[in-house]
């Protein structure tokens, strides 16, 4: 019996071994060929299928079985590519053959064809690219612009005595940040150079009031973020400072100073994936007694 | 084992085996018959089979032993021959194997959740055995018939040859009978499987419906009862409807991020507010709320039962729903100075009542009644209420797309955010005690979402001068499956003055959970012989999805309230919005406000907000 079957099997054993040691080369010209059998052979239930799993729209199209049955080994070949035969470091070949094995899969899901393997198979894939990703880190640069607002605190000293007044400042900053990090955290250094403005006086007007008082600075903030969604949005937890000079007017026997040299504080953001590259970006902070909030814009370069 | 064969009388020999022969042929047709086309491989794997099976039994027999004679001349042992015959069967059985095992996908449907045989166990395991036990019945009495009338035939022959010949019968009668059992068995087993897999897809379907996922139903090509194709067919449609219709105590327009972009999906009124129906409270208990308090083994099914209101089980009662509700604000203004001013604020209690009708609920009464403080803006007043009702209206959708509602409830303009301190609902006089009565149609579409409002004032409330008259509509447009961009207008007056407002909104929702929301709106009013004032507002709302249940907020608020001054003011600040279990909402929000005016450099005031909302 065991003879026999080893006699019937002989032939086979070079090429399975070839199979073996070649697996990824044997796994692409698979795909090769499957990929040119079905656009050959089922090319008009294929351009249904992917308008419908494309679009999303109208009925869920009629296929034949065996075109699912093309696309779910499609589906399972670029699958392996991915997770067993990949470089590890999402490269573009990678990106390529998960973003195909999600599409093949994705595609014959709807028609619950082997529906088990596949909903396991894409959870698969998902870990692996998560695991990977997490172990992935990178760096980023990025630009910025945002509307920024805090408030000037500041000790007015004339013949009345001492008086401590505030001046609400608004304006524009840019700047740039250079983040680190994977999918899950980050961590970011911004530096943004910011022109603002705002009215200054006492109490009382009388005594003294300046409009438009300029400030200019450097508006320095390193930031944990932790990133939620793959990085869709983010929680972000800074240490705001300021640098800057205040233009205070100074009428004679009056002097404005600042009541601290170098702000600094805490801070929450919110950030948020408008694009692959584009994100908006939020901040309220409690600096030195009192509140700096903007909002604005990060381009990553 | 067929060997006994060979020392049966002639006829008898013949009869048997054409029996056997006449079976296995019948299985053999029947598996060519209901094998797929495709499985040409298969097929032929059984002919080589059946045709190796036959030529060994032939010889077996015939002779009492098979003829193996071929024989490889360079192998010594004799022992290792075979005839065409054992060709045959190993070719066959090679070739079935191999289907069965490396190309089960052709064998088994494509696609096939109902791979095991045993899909309802005991259903099928009776109905095989009742199968089998008729067919061993009919066996029986065929056997009794036919043994009696061949002892007719053989009582002239001489008694030996008459045992022998009657023994030898039965034998062959037992084998072929139990033979058949057997085969009715796996028949039986068969047929169950073939009635019980629709069912067991449906039942899968109604699973994932219940799950939230209306996926297409759809049968095997060769599958029985396809009239459940149909029934799930009218399931999806009246769970659309139902979706549209009756499509949580709180939905917030945030819930973008979930996802949900209609206030239709969750409340009984199109445009938000109000009690929310079985859906939403579903969703308010899964989706939104947390479980914090909730043991590992109450499983989600659980919340959602637990969702409705006390003593209402929706299954059994379709036509009532009643509703609970309080919200407290504690506010602290000033905060953070020696002057702060704290006060608690019973901004809402009330008891709601729906009642609603119709094969898809398409006629809908809710009526509320509670309190509100006397006056907001009294300070010295604020912790006395006075009854109110927030709105009291009936509605009726002839068509899923299209409602018609009238009565009181809120106006149709911008994002309805819970947050009545901020001016997009403050300015816009949308704010929480701004209802007013009136008549609205809604429609709804696919991407689009319309509504307008006439409006008379509030009929209960307000003195007739200083009822609120006009009307406003809004326009959403789905730009994306997570975007919404709107637009609205509202023209109202009273014999004071008139109001013209209009406003762009966008609401976009990211990952999951997370969300922003912003308005642009301006307001134009002109006093009874005075002159006109424009207004300008703008909001910024960002929501962030900690974990479940929670959500880290930020709020921009702009407000200027005359365009020809330079007085501006901005409410910024972050908030925590938490729903630790269902029916429960705590909020805290801190609000920092300042204001950029032309003639002065006002400190910044600061705002504290805890609010406590329960509901049943």
């Amino acid at each position: 019996m065991v003879i026999r079957i080893l006699l019937l099997t002989s032939l086979l054993w070079p090429q399975m071994i070839y199979a073996q040691v070649n697996r990824k080369l044997v796994i692409e010209r698979k795909i090769s060929q499957l990929e040119s059998f079905t656009s050959q052979k089922l090319g008009r239930d294929q351009r249904a299928l992917n308008l419908w799993v494309k679009n999303k729209k109208g009925k869920m199209p009629r296929v034949n079985n065996r075109l699912l049955k093309s696309y779910y080994f499609l589906g399972v070949l670029h699958a392996q590519l991915y997770s067993k035969y990949s470089s590890g470091e999402e490269n573009r070949e990678d990106l390529t053959n998960f973003r195909k094995a999600r599409f093949y899969l994705k595609a014959v899901e709807p028609y619950e064809y082997n529906i088990d393997k596949v909903e396991d198979r894409l959870s698969k894939m998902e870990s692996v690219r998560i695991e990977r990703m997490k172990a992935i880190t990178n760096s980023y640069w990025r630009l910025m612009v945002q509307y920024i607002s805090y408030q000037e605190l500041a000790l007015l000293k004339d013949a009345g005595g001492e008086e401590n007044i505030t001046s609400p400042q608004r304006g524009l900053c840019f700047g740039g940040q250079f983040a680190y990090g994977n999918t899950e955290y980050e961590w970011a250094l911004d530096a943004c150079a910011y022109a603002s403005s705002g009215n200054v006086g006492a109490k009382n007007p009388a005594r003294y009031f300046q409009q438009d008082v300029s400030s200019k600075g450097l508006y320095v903030k390193p930031t944990y973020w932790k990133l939620l969604a793959e990085g869709e949005a983010g929680i972000g937890f800074g240490v705001p400072v300021l640098l800057r000079t205040v233009d205070y007017t100074e009428p004679a026997g009056v002097t404005v100073e600042s009541r601290r040299v170098i702000p600094f504080g805490f801070s929450v953001d919110g950030r948020w994936r408008m694009t692959p590259l584009m994100n908006l970006t939020t901040t309220a902070a409690m600096v030195d007694g009192s509140m700096l909030w903007s909002i604005g814009l990060i381009y990553q370069l | 084992m067929l060997g006994f064969l060979s020392d049966l009388p002639q006829f008898l020999l013949v009869i048997s085996l054409s029996a056997l022969s006449a079976f296995f042929f019948l299985v053999y047709i029947c598996l060519l018959m209901y094998l797929h086309p495709r499985l040409l491989g298969l097929k032929f794997g059984i002919s080589f089979l059946l045709a190796g099976i036959f030529g060994n039994v032939l010889d077996k027999a015939l002779r009492g032993w098979t003829v193996d004679w071929i024989t490889f001349p360079w192998v010594r042992d004799e022992s290792v021959a075979f005839n065409l015959a054992d060709s045959f069967l190993w070719v066959g059985i090679l070739t079935v194997i191999w289907w069965v095992f490396r190309r089960e996908s052709d064998i088994w449907y494509p696609g096939d959740q109902r791979r095991q045989i045993w899909h309802y166990p005991k259903e099928q395991l009776g109905f095989s055995l009742r199968f089998s036990a008729i067919m061993l019945g009919m066996c029986g009495m065929l056997g009794f018939f036919s043994y009696a009338f061949i002892q007719q035939i053989l009582l002239p022959f001489p008694g030996d040859l008459a045992t022998t010949f009657g023994e030898q019968y039965l034998v062959v009668l037992g084998c072929l009978s139990l033979l058949f059992l057997a085969v009715a068995f796996v028949i039986g087993v068969w047929l169950s499987h073939r009635m019980m897999g629709p069912i067991l897809a449906f039942e899968r379907h109604v699973e994932e419906i219940l799950a939230g996922k209306n996926k297409e139903f759809r049968l095997r090509e060769g599958d029985m009862l396809k009239k459940l194709e149909e029934i799930a067919q009218l399931i999806g449609k009246t769970l659309l409807i139902w979706g549209l219709l009756t499509t949580v105590a709180q939905a917030y327009p945030q819930y973008i991020g979930l996802q949900y972009t209609s206030c239709l999906t969750c409340h009984y009124n199109p445009m938000g507010n109000g009690p929310v129906n079985d859906y939403g409270r579903g969703v308010g208990a899964t989706g939104i709320a947390g479980r914090m308090f909730s043991a590992d083994d109450v499983s989600e099914e659980d919340l959602v039962a637990n969702s409705a209101f006390p003593g209402i089980d929706p299954q059994k009662n379709s036509w009532l729903r009643p509703f609970l509700g309080y919200r407290g604000l504690g506010l602290e203004n000033n905060a953070f100075t020696g002057n702060s001013q704290k006060r608690w604020i019973n901004m809402q209690l009330d008891a709601n009542l729906v009642l609603k009708g119709g094969a898809r609920d398409q006629y809908i009464a809710s009526f509320t009644i509670g309190t509100r403080p006397t006056e907001i803006t009294d300070q010295n007043n604020l912790m006395e209420s006075k009854s109110y009702s927030r709105e009291h209206y009936v509605g009726w959708r002839p068509t899923p797309k299209v409602g018609v509602y009238a009565g009181k409830m809120d106006k149709v303009y911008g994002l309805r955010i819970p947050d009545h301190n901020l001016s997009s609902r403050r300015a816009t006089k949308t704010a929480q005690f701004n209802q007013v009565h009136g008549v609205m149609i809604h429609g709804v579409g696919e991407t689009i979402e319309a509504a307008a409002h006439y409006f008379v004032g509030d009929l209960n409330e307000q003195d007739e001068d200083l009822r609120d008259k006009g009307f406003s509509g809004l326009l959403e447009w789905g730009v994306t499956e997570r975007q919404r961009l709107g637009i609205s207008y509202m023209n109202s007056s009273t014999t004071l003055d008139s109001q013209t407002a209009m406003a762009i909104h966008d609401r976009v929702g990211f990952g999951k959970g997370h969300s922003i929301m912003a308005e642009l709106g301006q307001i134009t009013r002109q006093p009874e012989g005075g002159e006109s004032t424009t207004s300008r507002y703008g909001l910024l709302q960002t929501h962030l999805l900690w974990w479940r249940g929670m959500w880290l907020t930020g709020t921009f608020d702009y407000y200027q309230r005359d365009t020809t001054v330079e007085d501006e003011s901005f409410g910024v600040g972050p908030g925590l919005q938490w729903f630790p279990w269902q029916k429960t909402e705590l909020r805290l929000d801190v609000l920092n406000r300042r204001i950029f005016s032309e003639s002065a450099a006002p400190e910044d005031a600061w705002q504290v907000l805890m609010q406590v909302h329960v509901w049943l």
